[in-house]
């Protein structure tokens, strides 16, 4: 316990640093100087709201997918929840031009959309009542792969600049700092409910990684908790989508960093994955903003597969092969 | 890591076995269609400026700013078909994609003699090379142009008609057969430029952001024709240090920036609200940038607004007026010129 508590401090103070460096990069290395230099720090406080949310989202999505789907493999963007989310979005800006009047910023589609590419995954992997670990990955590349398409011919056949005017950008992740508040503050309230929701749930997922049998005979209302777990992870995923569209690895390395560092009790596994997210999406944060080439500014999501990628085949290397013995 | 009983060992030889298998599919489709191409004899490509069998020429233009020079040569008759999203092509041509990804069967369909495009630092795609030799026609490519003078190049030779416009490609003029009308648009293009860049040479230079994406800003940077004509309306293009043509911005290197005047350059758009109300200005809500804060945004709609064409002065003509509002009797005096 001490244990867990020490490493929760360190990956909080490993949080608090993230911020603190995205606070002092931008256009020059340290503190902003001048007359406008408080118009700059709220602009980077923005980023760091953003980063912070997108980043927890992710993560705490993605342990809650792994649970549901017991595969350490799911995450947000591998089971299409992303794109899927990404496509609702741009559904609902379709259907804005059709109405001819704005339509929000795009919560409510992106809630639909990852939860409709989640059924699509869940219910396409299960065969008796079980689901297919390696079918379910495959189902949701394949899904991944749809939405991207469908989105890409919904802005294809939206004149020369298309729906979304820089398409390939968003798709790789970049942090919406134009979000009006009150998207912001609604983003941050589902984020926080959706880890209060796992939070509670955590026991339960504990016990919902055994087998079925034993989880129903611990008392684990299994259909609940998966239609909760569905609804949460979906939930979370939107609102990161909502705030820097598809973001790739976060939600598949942090779970597994936390898992490392605190063990598979998913109480503390959500509190830490969360912080991790938070922390690598700042990092990248950080190195898009910084690394400054005269060609503006880079997507986030070029950073957290430079930053994740690496990460993940360094922990992955020690289980491949087992397999083989 | 326990995947339910699968491992990355069984997923590989999975996916290599069907990859095979497709690659196979792939191979036998190109030398199937490698095989029908070389047992057909479509003739070669005519030289550059040839003609129809009777004489008539007919045109495909992939790049809309040659299609607006074309037009403005009156020479639209001669167009048979324009790429996607030409706004400046008359209504009804049928549309054969563009220059990367063409519609083979709508170009064979068209039967043309020449089909004209602007290519970037990769030149003239492949493919199009091999379809003018299999459909036999001719293939003028003008670099994209990055100045005025290369604008004005592509239109009409610069010495004497005949003598080339020093690219190795004869110049649209030659191509259309009409030298002498394309070099009369040319001067007269050159002359009313000049003209306007008199017109507000007094004026102190102002800081322009020319904003030609909304979400994120993207603007037109240094090395191209709209900052050359910026600073010849007497503007100084903020977005000049950035190391591409098309530099992307955040809200800090806006403030940085601090603009005096933002072009808004999009064709066709509708007009422009409040920042706080239009979703286009939303990156710009609240910043504390010179341009925002006097409400110096300006849209300029002209539907052949980000050409690099014959359209420069009207162009031209709506910054100056934009960033030296000032000076809006001078402006239009020089406009007016013949």
């Amino acid at each position: 316990m001490r244990r867990t508590i020490v490493i929760l401090a360190l990956l909080l103070l490993v949080l608090l640093s993230a911020a603190v460096l995205r606070l002092m990069v931008g256009q020059g290395w340290g503190w902003p100087q001048g007359d406008k230099a408080a118009a700059v720090i709220r602009v980077r406080l923005t980023r760091v709201q953003l980063a912070v949310l997108v980043g927890a989202s992710l993560a705490s999505s993605g342990v809650a997918l792994q649970a549901l789907l017991r595969n350490h493999l799911a995450s947000p963007f591998v089971l299409g929840l992303s794109s899927g989310a990404a496509l609702g979005v741009m559904g609902q800006q379709l259907i804005g031009v059709y109405l001819s009047r704005p339509v929000g910023e795009g919560y409510i589609g992106a809630l639909m959309g990852a939860l409709g590419s989640m059924a699509i995954v869940y219910g396409a992997s299960r065969r008796q009542k079980t689901i297919d670990p390696l079918g379910l990955l495959l189902i949701g590349v394949v899904m991944d792969t749809i939405n991207g398409a469908l989105i890409m011919l919904v802005n294809y056949g939206w004149g020369s600049t298309g729906l979304k005017e820089d398409i390939a950008r968003w798709m790789m992740g970049y942090l919406n700092e134009s979000i009006l508040g009150a998207a912001l503050g609604a983003v941050a309230v589902a984020t926080c409910v959706g880890i209060a929701v796992l939070l509670v749930l955590g026991r339960a997922m504990d016990v919902a990684t055994f087998s079925e049998a034993e989880a129903q005979s611990l008392g684990v209302n299994l259909p609940r908790l998966r239609a909760l777990l569905f609804v949460t992870a979906g939930a979370l995923a939107a609102g990161a989508v909502v705030l820097a569209g598809p973001v790739a690895f976060v939600g598949l390395i942090c779970p597994h960093v936390a898992r490392l560092l605190l063990g598979p009790s998913h109480r503390v596994l959500v509190l830490g994955s969360a912080m991790a997210g938070a922390a690598l999406m700042l990092l990248a944060d950080s190195a898009s903003t910084g690394l400054d080439w005269g060609q503006g500014q880079l997507p986030v999501g070029i950073f957290t597969a430079i930053i994740g990628g690496p990460v993940f085949v360094w922990m992955l290397r020690p289980q491949l092969g087992r397999s083989l013995e | 890591m326990d995947v339910g009983g699968w491992g990355f060992q069984d997923i590989v030889p999975m996916f290599h076995a069907r990859f095979r298998s497709w690659l196979m599919r792939v191979r036998l489709g190109v030398a199937l269609v490698t095989c029908w191409a070389a047992g057909c004899d479509r003739g070669s490509a005519p030289e550059v400026g040839a003609a129809g069998a009777n004489g008539s020429i007919r045109v495909v233009s992939l790049a809309p700013a040659l299609t607006q020079m074309i037009v403005d040569l009156g020479k639209q008759d001669v167009l048979v078909g324009t790429a996607r999203e030409d706004l400046a092509a008359p209504k009804g041509l049928p549309v054969v994609g563009d220059y990367l990804n063409i519609d083979t069967e709508a170009l064979a369909v068209l039967q043309p003699t020449h089909v004209v495009m602007m290519v970037g630092k990769d030149g003239v795609p492949p493919h199009l090379v091999r379809l003018a030799d299999l459909y036999g026609f001719a293939l003028v490519a003008y670099p994209s142009p990055l100045s005025i003078e290369a604008v004005c190049g592509i239109l009409s030779d610069k010495g004497a008609p005949g003598e080339g416009n020093g690219e190795g490609t004869p110049s649209l003029g030659r191509v259309l057969g009409v030298p002498g009308e394309a070099r009369t648009l040319r001067e007269g293009i050159e002359r009313r430029l000049a003209a306007l860049s008199e017109a507000v040479a007094g004026a102190p230079k102002r800081s322009v952001l020319m904003v030609i994406g909304t979400h994120p800003i993207v603007a037109s940077g240094p090395g191209t024709v709209h900052d050359q004509l910026l600073n010849l309306m007497g503007g100084r293009n903020a977005a000049s240090e950035a190391a591409v043509g098309a530099p992307s911005y955040d809200q800090e290197r806006l403030i940085r920036l601090d603009p005096e005047v933002i072009l808004l350059l999009s064709p066709g758009a509708p007009p422009l609200e409040a920042v706080g109300v239009d979703p286009r200005l939303s990156d710009l809500r609240g910043l504390p940038i010179r341009a925002v804060v006097q409400e110096r945004i300006v849209l300029i709609d002209d539907p052949l607004v980000l050409l690099p064409s014959s359209s420069l002065v009207r162009v031209g003509v709506a910054m100056a007026n934009a960033i030296h509002p000032e000076l809006a009797d001078r402006i239009d005096r020089a406009a007016a010129l013949p």
